[in-house]
């Protein structure tokens, strides 16, 4: 159980490249928190300050107040785990997973407790005497996260442990590490650039891009009031559709024009006086489009058509802009037909010439 | 019609059996996806096709002709693999051009063919770059443009997707399926994700440890799965499998289980053979109503875990040992032990012989 803050936080590598800038994060002790981002977003960088593999720039890391940015690795009680498993080839599951404690020169019988206890909670107990080699994928990783949590590190952090599963193996070990940290109750830092695996485990979410923090919140948040159009853009499956559009006045009404589309968006006065003539970006979840045959707001040819099981992604084009949209299972349009689209002003957000939202019902 | 067959197909390495009697046809101009678990045999098969694997027993035909003693480079199939390849001191241009300067094409052709498919790519910005200066996404996007480029009668694609982050995944998902009716090619496609193969494909075949368990069109792969593992592979959340007894009473059939029974007498044909066995009931996540009050003939579960996705929430609900997936409303709250009721009807299940595996209705 420890509180994490990072202050600041900023890396500047060899070359010039910013890797992570002004970065501020505070983690409650106990949480399951998420990194997420784009590849380069700066959310390896970050895992590898608080783990103490890299020196900061800029800025500090507190750990229950206390000052660890220049502390050694291995006196910060972190456990890292990484994508590749990287456990010894030439020992066993066993002997992979205590080497971290004889090191430490801990008893035998103390050693032996400790990864029988951790071996029967990942329920690997009957593996622990064959080799890598003879280990599927799913144990591998159980015992690289084994080796772990055997020493009892204050702070978990995983960089993309997920990655190299497969699809429905992905599902299955996120539930157990949900419920492992419910047992753990470690603080947890998850580094991922799949957002379903972040908003299904997290507490809360940091979405990063281009070393920057973007939002830190919970994930209905992170999905309901995206804090801007990165956020609403990275988040949803498929994520938000977002329009560029400018805002008109046309004697007491109040239009959104988006060049292929008009919208009379009067009842939003409020919010958009003082954008008249501006240009602002609208966005839309694909959930909240319906196509239909006749009569909409505007109309698109239809580019591309997934069927995925319980519902169907339809990808339409008018002009420049693609626009997609879940529809019934059943509905199946044909390639380049051109369909209606429709959606209700109460499902809009609307987002400024910066990209902040100004908008949401 | 036929573009190609694969007749009997078998391939061993040493006493390992990779592929077990492959039977099956491409047609002309489709886009065919194979999707299976790691190890399930799909890149073997598609080195078989293209060549760089002979099988062990078996015949290849293409247009009709057998191919399997014909050299890989006079095939005319292009093949695009997981693990891509640039040559790094080459432009994005020549790269892509490469094999056409083999085939010693006239540099005017070559030149208009390259644009051609950047154009289509969306690539003409990497030209004139080198592979060190690209991302992910766009050395593989290179990649895929140095295959498509090719004239050639099938194009092979060993999982094009699995080197991206997931968001371009779901994006790029979409342009695949456009690129090929685009291009009018006959496509073969394997990934392990099967909502991506039921995304791209035309048809899907699903592999498992060597062989084909189902071919057939995404929708009726996912309404009509033929057993039980196609059923619970296909899907995400995966199905639903409820042990019950099959009875029968007074000319009706019903499934019964200590909590709920369900009158299927309409299926009795189908089923008839296993009164009073064990069967399984199939259900999917998205057939399952939940409510947070007593329903009428509802089933008492307990929630054990949700998982929050921004358009949906999935529960986790404990029926006796039993973990049902099942879809709840993402605006509600679910605590942790709570009651929740469930119902389903007879319409949407599916019984599947517990022996056989096979689905009967």
């Amino acid at each position: 159980m420890t509180k994490i803050l990072l202050e600041d936080l900023t890396k500047i590598y060899e070359g010039g490249t910013v890797a992570l800038e002004d970065f501020n994060l505070e983690i409650e002790s106990g949480a399951f928190i998420s990194l997420l981002g784009p590849s380069g977003c700066g959310k390896t960088t970050t895992l590898k300050l608080i783990a103490g593999l890299l020196d900061p720039t800029k800025g500090r890391i507190l750990f229950d107040g206390e000052d660890v940015t220049y502390t050694l690795p291995q006196q910060r009680g972190v456990g890292l785990v990484f994508q590749d498993y990287a456990v010894f080839p030439h020992m066993t599951g066993y002997e992979n997973i205590s080497y971290g404690l004889k090191v430490r020169k801990l008893s035998k019988k103390e050693i032996r407790d400790r990864v029988i206890e951790v071996a029967n909670l990942l329920e690997i107990g009957d593996i622990l005497d064959k080799k890598p080699r003879e280990m599927n994928i799913s144990e591998l990783q159980r015992v690289s996260l084994a080796r772990t949590l055997v020493i009892k590190p204050k702070v978990l952090l995983l960089d993309e442990p997920l990655s190299n599963l497969d699809a429905s193996l992905r599902v299955r070990t996120r539930i157990e590490l949900k419920k492992l940290q419910r047992i753990l109750k470690q603080t947890i830092i998850y580094v991922t650039h799949d957002q379903v695996e972040a908003l299904t485990l997290s507490d809360k979410v940091a979405v990063m891009s281009m070393g920057k923090l973007q939002q830190y919140d919970t994930p209905k948040n992170i999905f309901l009031k995206p804090k801007n159009k990165f956020v609403a853009g990275f988040i949803g499956s498929p994520p938000m559709n977002l329009i560029p559009c400018s805002v008109i006045q046309k004697d007491e009404s109040l239009m959104m024009d988006a060049n292929t589309f008009k919208i009379d968006v009067t009842e939003l006065k409020d919010v958009l006086n003082d954008y008249v003539n501006k240009e602002v970006t609208i966005g839309i979840r694909p959930q909240d489009i319906t196509p239909s045959l006749k009569g909409g707001i505007f109309k698109a040819k239809v580019y591309s058509v997934e069927h995925i099981g319980m519902e169907n992604i339809i990808t339409a084009k008018a002009d420049d802009i693609m626009i997609k949209s879940i529809a019934q299972k059943d509905f199946i349009p044909n390639l380049d037909e051109e369909l209606w689209f429709k959606f209700e002003i109460n499902k809009l957000y609307i987002f400024d010439k910066e990209g902040e939202r100004i908008w949401r019902s | 019609m036929e573009k190609l067959k694969l007749e009997n197909i078998s391939k061993s390495f040493g006493k390992k059996i990779v592929l077990d009697d492959i039977n099956l046809s491409v047609f002309d101009k489709e886009f065919f996806c194979i999707t299976g678990r790691l190890g399930a045999g799909k890149t073997t098969l598609l080195r078989i096709i293209a060549g760089l694997e002979t099988p062990s027993s078996g015949n290849v035909y293409l247009d009709g002709e057998v191919i399997n003693y014909v050299d890989p480079k006079d095939r005319r199939i292009s093949m695009f693999f997981e693990n891509l390849a640039l040559y790094p001191n080459k432009t994005g241009f020549e790269n892509i051009a490469f094999p056409l300067r083999i085939k010693k094409l006239p540099e005017d052709e070559i030149k208009k063919r390259v644009y051609e498919i950047s154009e289509l790519l969306n690539i003409k910005y990497l030209l004139d770059r080198l592979p060190r200066t690209f991302s992910g996404g766009e050395a593989q996007r290179v990649a895929l443009a140095r295959a498509l480029v090719r004239d050639a009668k099938i194009y092979l694609l060993d999982e094009p997707l699995s080197n991206i982050d997931a968001l371009l995944r779901i994006q790029a998902r979409a342009e695949f399926r456009r690129l090929q009716r685009y291009l009018g090619k006959t496509f073969i496609y394997t990934t392990h994700d099967p909502i991506e193969a039921l995304a791209v494909g035309d048809r899907v075949c699903v592999m498992r440890e060597g062989k084909v368990l189902q071919i057939d069109k995404p929708n009726l792969l996912y309404d009509k799965p033929k057993d039980r593992y196609v059923a619970a592979f296909v899907g995400n959340p995966p199905m639903n499998f409820i042990t019950c007894v099959l009875c029968q009473e007074d000319g009706t059939l019903y499934l019964s289980h200590d909590k709920f029974r369900l009158d299927v007498t309409k299926f009795k044909e189908a089923i008839s053979d296993l009164i009073d066995r064990e069967v399984d009931v199939g259900i999917r996540p998205e057939y399952i109503e939940v409510s947070k009050g007593r329903i009428e003939k509802g089933i008492g579960t307990k929630v054990l875990s949700t998982e929050y996705l921004g358009d949906k929430l999935i529960l986790y609900l404990g029926l006796n040992d039993l973990i049902i997936r099942a879809i709840g409303n993402p605006e509600l709250t679910y605590s942790m032990d709570e009651e929740v009721w469930i119902r389903f009807s007879s319409e949407k299940i599916h019984i599947l012989d517990k022996k056989t595996e096979k689905v009967l209705v």
